[in-house]
């Protein structure tokens, strides 16, 4: 079944500002049954108390039960900040509503984990904010997409630890001019729209962090039509750099500076200087550069079917078919 | 609290002295912020006990304890004893007067300093980017140092 992308955002969409459906919210060494809360803090749902995830006014978010009586809102402080570390129980219960059934509690685990399935494509990897942005602009990653958080500063999370800390959902964009595009995750809650005015829902969250984009398949235009027409070797030509693309048709290419010396000849990641997915954006090709999150849009040329024009991060060239 | 504001004087007169009281101490309360930040607390008696308790995102969690000799307790101690930390605002955040221009995400810090009954207690926000909020942040940070913190709580 493939991945649903209206039924994970519904789903985050219900769920961003309180916990899931399973009833658990997870604290970074233990989880926190809501149900036995309930009893512990005598707030029956029947009495109108509510489970929410709210700003706790110093920058942070705290858990608490609440309800509003006689129009004076009450509360019941369930945890406070420290601790709050829901994020990849939240988007592996997103996913999995989504159909892409996940149970992952660390992100590190979580990223791994949608990286090896079938469906999905890690169209960039510990990328700059620069290059996340360019491959959100190139409209290639979609809603229900997930972004991975890789801490790279000294004294960014979990004291300077250079792995996953944090993963999101990709909402999109507003449409408004210059929107960068907006997430919705929990710890802190967030989803496009309704985040509360305490904090920002904004892709990036902040620049201590290198990013992946791990898009599905789901939705995407067939391959076959193009892949057929450029399958095999290209020379790319574009400011002072001559590189030389072997295109699969199966939405792979790699990249190499050495010219190859026979169609039969196959580059493989594994001797790559670099790889590449590409999609069918028809009547262009555009290629997401897997370690820069480089953007490249190839045009056809007219009555040319082995030349195209180029644009690399907007940087204009050419790709001339070699066989 | 007006026992206790009468006598900081006398506690600080004791913490910048030559000889500390063994009863004085210092505790740091590292809270949580959306980095992650280590939440644990850490504290340095003045008889040269040092505890650590991590709480979450720590490499270490639960309680340790050793020992410092108490010179090293009361070099320490001393800076809680100086202007900087005693005239310092007991709050400091974002919207408060000493705190500067904020930063999106920070950790609140609460540094506690004792003799005897007299207490003196400064909580900081670290998305305030003021001098004053600054020194605080270097107070923590030797505190951190003095108690060997780095081994519980980096990288995890």
């Amino acid at each position: 079944m493939p991945y649903d992308r209206t039924k994970a955002l519904d789903y985050a969409k219900t769920h961003w500002d309180n916990p899931c459906d399973d009833g658990v919210v997870w604290l970074s060494n233990e989880a926190i049954n809501v149900a036995r809360k309930r009893k512990e803090f005598g707030a029956p749902e029947a009495d109108g108390w509510l489970a929410r995830f709210r700003p706790d006014g110093a920058g942070g978010e705290k858990f608490v039960f609440e309800r509003v009586r006689s129009g004076v809102r009450e509360e019941k402080l369930i945890n406070g900040w420290d601790g709050l570390a829901d994020c990849a129980h939240f988007l592996s219960k997103s996913l999995t509503a989504g159909g892409a059934t996940t149970d992952e509690r660390g992100v590190g685990s979580l990223v791994n984990a949608l990286k090896a399935r079938a469906d999905t494509k890690t169209i960039c990897e510990k990328v700059s904010r620069a290059g996340g942005q360019r491959v959100i602009d190139a409209g290639l990653f979609k809603p229900g997409d997930m972004i991975g958080y890789f801490n790279i500063a000294d004294d960014g999370d979990y004291g300077g630890a250079k792995r996953y800390t944090h993963s999101t959902m990709f909402c999109g964009k507003t449409g408004a001019a210059g929107d960068e595009g907006h997430v919705t995750c929990h710890t802190k809650s967030r989803f496009m729209g309704l985040t509360p005015a305490d904090y920002t829902d904004v892709w990036w969250l902040s620049d201590h962090y290198a990013y992946t984009f791990i898009h599905f398949v789901s939705g995407d235009a067939t391959l076959a039509t193009a892949g057929a027409a450029i399958r095999g070797w290209w020379m790319i030509v574009y400011g002072a750099r001559v590189e030389f693309y072997y295109v699969r048709d199966d939405g792979r290419a790699y990249y190499t500076l050495k010219a190859p010396t026979n169609k039969a000849q196959v580059l493989t990641s594994g001797s790559a200087t670099g790889g590449a997915y590409w999609f069918s954006t028809a009547p262009t090709i555009t290629y997401c550069w897997r370690k820069t999150g480089t953007v490249e849009v190839w045009t056809p040329m007219p009555f040319n079917p082995n030349g195209f024009t180029i644009s690399v991060n907007g940087t204009p060239g050419v790709a001339t078919k070699l066989f | 609290m007006i026992a206790a504001r009468f006598a900081l004087p006398v506690m600080f007169a004791a913490l910048s002295g030559p000889a500390l009281a063994l009863d004085a101490k210092v505790t740091l309360r590292r809270g949580a912020c959306e980095a992650r930040c280590a939440v644990y607390s850490a504290s340095i008696a003045g008889d040269g006990e040092v505890a650590y308790e991590g709480r979450h995102f720590v490499r270490k969690s639960g309680r340790a304890t050793r020992r410092i000799d108490e010179a090293r307790a009361a070099a320490a101690l001393r800076p809680f004893g100086e202007a900087a930390f005693r005239d310092a605002p007991e709050t400091i955040a974002p919207g408060d007067a000493a705190c500067g221009e904020a930063k999106a995400d920070g950790q609140r810090i609460e540094i506690e300093a004792a003799f005897g009954t007299s207490v003196k207690r400064v909580t900081l926000d670290t998305r305030c980017t003021s001098d004053t909020a600054r020194r605080i942040a270097d107070l923590a940070r030797a505190i951190d140092e003095a108690a060997a913190t780095k081994a519980f709580v980096r990288g995890r």
